[in-house]
């Protein structure tokens, strides 16, 4: 295997800082405006490090945390990846025990990327690359508490727009093929149903169910169609 | 102290870390990875999906347009910091006018 050009390792660099201070700096923000005391907003990005998992939790704490309709939309959230891992190691040769151990709790949906866009990236590069971003994700959010703690009344209430258009843009790139639409499509319309109704809380395990079953099943019936 | 919002981050904490690690040690059982991605991809799908819908505070015209110019952006450019910053743009000009 050729060993990797220091601009591939820069490039990898810009691609992460690129993807993680702008959206460390609206969740920091974000959770400000929506008055979570910062000390969980830092332990939040610190402990959890999950983008995706962040904001649900914030989703949940701006109309009351359900704790088990939380960890299962966490748990969900986080299933893809558990695919992540295998799928670097079978482009790549020698991973080893301690790989896993020390890259995989760093491992998000960029680094991943990366990695399986940079087959040439070593194991020890992988894990350089996923501690700078693990940095960068900290960085980004320290900046939006920041600067969030000195915004006036009307920039907060503006900032809460950010949290249903950060979902917007955290799904966009998922939905690829047909049975993604009708995924979101259904989820979206069965939670505004339950959030025209008034239902709790917990109701939003629902739509997030049905809209799984029925993508699955539109996947299941057209793969031939959609492949 | 918040002792129920210390455990809950905790265990989203060891849940994430969890996902990540304990399956790739069990690689040997994941082997059509690519075929898992579609599947797991829905869960990310419909729970964006409905969280989004559930945190709009109120549905307005200007909110309403406020996302679908964002929508546009998204499928565009594919960048959250776009996404979120023409959505913020759009309302902030909504609202101050």
């Amino acid at each position: 295997m050729f060993q990797p050009q220091k601009g591939t390792v820069l490039s990898a660099m810009g691609i992460i800082s690129a993807g993680y201070i702008p959206p460390g700096i609206a969740f920091g923000s974000l959770a400000i405006a929506l008055h979570v005391p910062p000390i969980y907003v830092i332990s939040l990005s610190l402990f959890v490090y999950s983008g995706a998992v962040q904001s649900a939790f914030l989703g949940y704490w701006s109309y009351g945390i359900e704790p088990v309709s939380m960890i299962l939309t966490a748990f969900m959230l986080n299933l893809r990846h558990t695919f992540y891992g295998a799928h670097i190691e079978s482009t790549r040769e020698n991973v080893r025990f301690r790989d896993i151990i020390s890259i995989g709790p760093l491992l998000t949906d960029e680094i991943y990327a990366v990695s399986i866009s940079y087959p040439s990236l070593g194991s020890r590069k992988i894990l350089a690359i996923s501690i700078y971003a693990y940095g960068n994700w900290a960085l980004g959010t320290i900046i939006g508490i920041t600067a969030a703690t000195y915004a006036p009344e009307i920039v907060l209430s503006i900032l809460a727009l950010a949290l249903p258009a950060l979902f917007l843009a955290l799904l966009v790139p998922k939905v690829k093929k047909g049975y993604g639409v009708l995924t979101a499509v259904t989820s979206g319309a069965i939670a505004l149903l339950g959030k025209a109704l008034g239902l709790p809380s917990y109701f939003i395990i629902l739509p997030i169910l049905v809209g799984v079953i029925a993508g699955g099943l539109f996947r299941l019936v057209f793969s031939g169609e959609e492949k | 102290m918040n002792y129920t919002l210390i455990i809950m981050i905790l265990v989203l904490a060891l849940l994430s870390a969890g996902q990540r690690v304990i399956p790739w040690i069990f690689y040997s059982r994941f082997k059509n990875s690519e075929n898992l991605e579609d599947v797991f991809n829905l869960f990310a799908i419909a729970a964006f999906s409905a969280l989004m819908v559930y945190n709009v505070q109120s549905l307005t015209v200007t909110t309403l347009v406020a996302l679908v110019i964002a929508l546009l952006f998204a499928i565009r450019f594919k960048n959250v910091g776009v996404t979120i910053v023409i959505a913020l743009l759009v309302f902030s000009i909504s609202t101050f006018i």
